[in-house]
């Protein structure tokens, strides 16, 4: 699998605003992205579809980004999970050790974020143990 | 003033005030007990109860309900001198008091800053992608003045949302010397901006608000009466995180002579039984470190000092918070918190 291949990315956060923006970054950096502003409503398209990555803020209504992990994790395949905070009440530790790649504070640089979560799903996608997956 | 305590050598622990109530002296033992009082501040600042009226010339205690283990005696020394003292063996009882009623107000300071650090950080992520963006768009040739318009209006939109939040915070942050004076207030924008201050609280829970009519005015300590229903919703907030259910419901409606504030949740934990000692200070039903037992305490004080009542009762289900204040307050305006 190449690395250049455009990925699937799921951005999940209640506020629309900031969906749209990382969309918008995601698609221009020539990945594709969806979004989805709750826990739950995350997991319902998680369920029809794969993902290679999703990015979801922490607090939410209906579902938080903890939640949403913790059904991830149950996947055959789950996709690398970001977690995004502004508050102290999930430590990256924490989040870490719960399953997620990294958990990143807000604010946030919405191009670094893009590129670090590209640059992570080649590493992993390149990965001797994923190759061929 | 009922009790008079004539202690008169040199151990008493007293704090010399003048008549508006600002601390001039503290003797040697108070200072070792009450370490944090000094010079210069404000004798409520440490002892609520003690209300200043009249210059002093009606100076009284009322302690009955913060100072009931303490012994209190205030003496006037001259015309604008007073001496507040104490028991020296109850003061560490003031002190342990006033200790946490201090950590109850950080701890919820420092929650509160926390929740606020997420409201302005998530607007400040928008804020440098679309700037991010307009450089693109200028970048790119042709240049799309109707999308350049559209980005830089919402970054506007964006700002004005930090503005409510900061404004909300001075509000509720306004020196406490001037929190004595009650003004007309317009209902919802209160309301709003408690919602604005808790949001970090309150935004995974299902929330839904009904402020009847919308023009509803209401005479009182606007900060105060925002610490009441911020406390209320935090406790709603909490004894949901503890619970199946997600629902908080905040009303303010008018009866005939008074404005009445709800605030219910569906979470199921007050147990009828302890509906009334639920005020008292010091007590507390969350688990160790969460709560103070005092937040409820300040809410009755507040609610009381504007000549209103507090009640908490389990309705179908519902626990519900209800403190109703009379539309023209005539009340003393003593500070509450």
């Amino acid at each position: 699998m190449s690395e250049t291949q455009p990925f699937k990315i799921l951005v999940v956060d209640d506020e629309p605003d900031l969906t749209e923006l990382l969309v918008e970054e995601i698609e221009f950096s020539g990945h594709s992205a969806v979004f989805a502003q709750s826990g739950n409503a995350a997991w319902k398209l998680c369920e029809q579809g794969s993902f290679d990555a999703v990015i979801s803020d922490v607090r939410m209504p209906d579902g938080s980004g903890i939640d949403l992990l913790e059904r991830l994790n149950s996947l055959k395949e789950s996709p690398l999970v970001f977690l995004v905070s502004g508050y102290t009440d999930v430590t990256p530790e924490q989040a870490i050790s719960l399953g997620a790649v990294e958990m990143i504070s807000k604010p946030y640089n919405i191009i670094e974020l893009c590129s670090y979560v590209v640059s992570k799903i080649s590493e992993h996608k390149n990965s001797p143990l994923n190759k061929g997956s | 003033m009922t009790q008079e305590i004539k202690i008169l050598d040199r151990h008493v622990a007293y704090i010399e005030i003048d008549s508006s109530g600002t601390v001039k002296r503290v003797s040697e033992v108070a200072q070792n007990q009450l370490l944090d009082v000094s010079n210069g501040s404000q004798i409520k600042e440490y002892f609520p109860e003690i209300r200043l009226e009249e210059g002093l010339q009606k100076l009284e205690t009322n302690n009955a309900v913060l100072l009931k283990d303490v012994l209190v005696d205030i003496v006037k020394v001259d015309e604008n001198s007073f001496k507040v003292y104490f028991s020296a063996n109850t003061t560490s009882n003031l002190h342990k008091h006033y200790n946490n009623m201090t950590f109850a107000k950080l701890a919820s300071l420092g929650e509160m800053l926390s929740g606020l650090a997420h409201e302005i950080a998530t607007p400040l992520t928008i804020i440098g992608a679309l700037a991010h963006h307009i450089e693109m768009t200028v970048k790119r040739p042709p240049l799309n003045e109707q999308k350049l318009l559209e980005k830089a209006g919402r970054i506007s939109k964006t700002v004005e949302k930090i503005g409510d939040i900061i404004k909300a915070i001075r509000k509720i942050s306004r020196s406490e010397e001037n929190d004595d004076q009650k003004f007309s207030a317009k209902v919802s924008e209160l309301v709003n901006e408690v919602l604005v201050l808790t949001r970090f609280k309150i935004t995974t829970k299902n929330v839904s608000l009904d402020v009847s009519p919308q023009e509803l005015e209401l005479e009182c300590n606007y900060v105060q009466i925002m610490q009441v229903l911020i406390n209320l919703i935090n406790n709603a907030s909490d004894a949901l995180d503890e619970s199946d259910n997600n629902d908080i419901k905040i009303k303010v409606y008018a009866d005939q002579d008074n404005i009445v504030f709800e605030v219910k949740d569906n979470a199921g934990l007050l147990d009828q039984k302890l509906s009334h000692s639920i005020f008292d200070h010091n007590f507390t039903t969350k688990s160790v470190g969460k709560g103070t037992g005092i937040g409820l305490y300040l809410s009755k004080k507040i609610v009381k000092a504007h000549n209103g009542a507090i009640t908490a009762r389990l309705e179908s289900g519902w626990t519900v918070f209800r403190f109703h204040i009379p539309k023209t307050s005539n009340n003393h305006t003593g500070r509450a918190a």
